[in-house]
């Protein structure tokens, strides 16, 4: 069994502070499968207890109690055994020896992990090949960029040709074109079958990345399916975007009556309207962007409402430069579920366009 | 894990280390002139003590139990040297990785962790005994010292010696991963042996109660035994008492050094404090 078990995985930190002494249940009775094969990705806010729950999987730290299972092999009374099926990418670049060339860097690694030399040696090749640094293998790792870094490190992570993989926030505050190649060696990794556990805010990433997600939060899952049938079963409504050219202020007023009218002549309840982005409010208030004024219209069935309220814009004499209808995403389920806007990260996301593919 | 990549292992960690110092210049002078900066100060103030005529060496002789004062104090700061070198090696190593953020990676190898503590080690070591063997050239070239040894025995004594005080760096290495310091660590610890094993002086001038604390200590024995062996020529049965308590600290230190290393290791885990700096 290469896949990822955990029964009742709990993990509580004590803390000293001011004299008294503090609890914090970080990760709280966690009941999780990860199958062979599978890439799963775990989601969660800062300190949500996807690095803790990490942690206790990679035997770097100690569960206060449950237990747990990777590869077949108990963390807490098999931790060597575990270790040699995993391979783990922390967060951070500074898990590198940067006075040391990427070369000495895998050499040491690979051979902490019992490879032969002659295989080592004809590994690291392939690995560097792999993550695109083969002609820079012989330079000192200080010299790297962050992205070079995390590939490098990516390449050390898969070296020994692990069954299970851990990769913790891979992509964080890597450029564009970076995080897009780590992407993809992520997904053919576990398309050649290995486990993988990812950790992320980027809930894009995890959309189009993961077979199954878990939301983590507050150390407890609250959520555990693939992304599509998380969407499916959620509550949050189905969008429609609207884009006009530049208009005069009463615009708005105007469409929030438009759309109202429409929703009435369909069945709906009215709608909610308000600028793409701003769900929350749900006012009709917009702002006029650049190319012109972007009103959203929010509710149950508004994909199927859209012609009808196209039909309704033009006959008052509002043309329309674009309509977009979109189903509710990963984020929309993320907040349903914790109450949390997303993570920072995913505007990030949206700003540099994830590759989808 | 099979033996040969045991020692790849600890190749591959010693071959590192060397890879990380060799990468600062100013490292390499320091190899150089650091043997006479440390035993000059040393063979002057012995010198003092002893008077122009060497009229302070006959109560020196007395409690020493040997008129040769420059090699007891040369062979005795030699060792402490070595024995600092290595606690502090040690207790570095971990803080190191610690600081640089590495040491969560490489303790997610399954390589066995006390490897891991000895291969970090392994190469100060090396350069520790190229620079102790410096110290006792320089002693021999610079100031006249005179050194006599069955080497057989030199060897044994050595390997016992290395074997009883790397324990105690195994114990330092756990005590500095969970206070996530070292320099204090590492400097009591190398005070208070300086202190009370009898480095510089014959453990015969300490308290009662000093001297007994003092027997306590490996780096006493070593002295004993090297002393023995350097100074005064004393052959396999005039040691073999001072011998056997020296192997007797040989097995046991290292037990019980890992033994400590394993528990805090371990009480640092559970703290989760292990990649904290």
């Amino acid at each position: 069994m290469s896949g990822i078990v955990t029964r009742n995985l709990t993990r509580v930190f004590t803390m000293r502070q001011e004299g008294r002494v503090r609890e914090t249940l970080a990760v709280d009775a966690l009941d999780l499968s990860v199958a062979p094969g599978e890439l799963f990705g775990l989601l969660g806010v800062n300190g949500a207890g996807k690095t803790t729950t990490i942690k206790m999987l990679a035997t770097l730290l100690e569960p206060t109690s449950g237990e747990a299972w990777v590869a077949g092999r108990s963390v807490t009374t098999e931790p060597r055994a575990v270790r040699a099926n995993l391979g783990c990418l922390l967060p951070g670049e500074r898990t590198l020896y940067w006075k040391l060339t990427a070369r000495e860097n895998l050499h040491f690694s690979g051979t902490l992990h019992g490879m032969p030399p002659q295989r080592l040696k004809q590994r690291v090749s392939e690995v560097l090949e792999l993550v695109g640094l083969a002609g820079r293998g012989d330079e000192r790792v200080e010299k790297f960029s962050s992205g070079m870094k995390q590939r490098l490190a990516l390449a050390r992570t898969i070296l020994h040709e692990p069954p299970v993989l851990f990769f913790d926030e891979p992509t964080t505050g890597l450029d564009i074109h970076s995080a897009r190649s780590l992407r993809t060696l992520i997904r053919n990794l576990a398309g050649a079958g290995r486990t993988v556990l990812l950790t992320t805010h980027n809930l894009q990433e995890a959309q189009d990345l993961c077979d199954r997600v878990g939301i983590i939060h507050r150390g407890r899952l609250v959520a555990l399916d693939s992304p599509e049938n998380l969407r499916r079963a959620s509550s949050a409504s189905d969008i429609v975007v609207l884009r006009f050219g530049p208009g005069p202020a009463p615009l708005r007023h105007v469409v929030a009556a438009v759309a109202g009218e429409a929703a009435v002549r369909v069945g709906l309840p009215a709608p909610e309207v308000s600028v793409a982005g701003d769900w929350a409010d749900a006012t009709a208030s917009a702002a006029a962007e650049a190319d012109g004024l972007e009103i959203a219209v929010k509710g149950r069935g508004a994909a199927g409402y859209a012609a009808e309220l196209l039909v309704a814009l033009r006959d008052r004499g509002l043309g329309v430069l674009g309509l977009e209808t979109r189903r509710p995403g990963l984020e929309d389920v993320f907040v349903e579920l914790t109450g949390h806007q997303a993570p920072a990260s995913m505007d990030e996301v949206a700003a540099e366009g994830v590759d989808a593919g | 894990m099979n033996l040969a990549a045991g020692f790849r292992m600890v190749l591959a960690l010693a071959r590192k280390k060397l890879a990380q110092e060799l990468a600062y210049k100013a490292s390499l002078l320091m190899w150089f002139i650091f043997p006479f900066l440390f035993i000059a100060p040393y063979v002057y103030q012995a010198r003092f003590f002893a008077g122009p005529g060497g009229e302070g060496v006959g109560a020196f002789t007395r409690l020493a139990g040997t008129d040769n004062y420059l090699g007891f104090i040369v062979v005795g700061a030699t060792l402490w040297y070595w024995l600092t070198n290595l606690l502090w090696e040690i207790g570095f190593s971990i803080r190191d990785e610690q600081s640089m953020g590495t040491l969560e990676q490489l303790w997610l190898t399954p390589a066995p962790r006390w490897l891991l503590i000895t291969g970090n080690a392994a190469a100060n070591t090396v350069i520790n005994t190229f620079m102790s063997l410096a110290v006792l050239g320089i002693a021999h070239l610079w100031f006249g010292l005179r050194l006599t040894a069955d080497p057989g025995l030199l060897a044994l004594a050595c390997g016992l010696s290395w074997l009883a005080l790397y324990g105690m760096g195994f114990f330092y290495s756990g005590l500095v991963m969970l206070l996530k310091e070292a320099e204090g660590v590492v400097r009591l610890g190398n005070e208070v042996v300086l202190a009370l094993a009898g480095v510089t002086y014959p453990l015969a001038v300490l308290p009662g109660w000093a001297g007994v604390l003092g027997k306590a200590i490996p780096l006493s024995w070593a002295l004993k035994v090297l002393r023995g062996i350097l100074l005064e020529g004393r052959g396999w049965a005039a040691l073999s008492g001072d011998l056997l308590v020296l192997a007797l600290f040989a097995i046991l230190t290292p037990a019980a050094g890992l033994a400590c290393f394993g528990a805090l290791e371990r009480v640092t885990r559970r703290r989760g404090i292990l990649g904290e700096y």
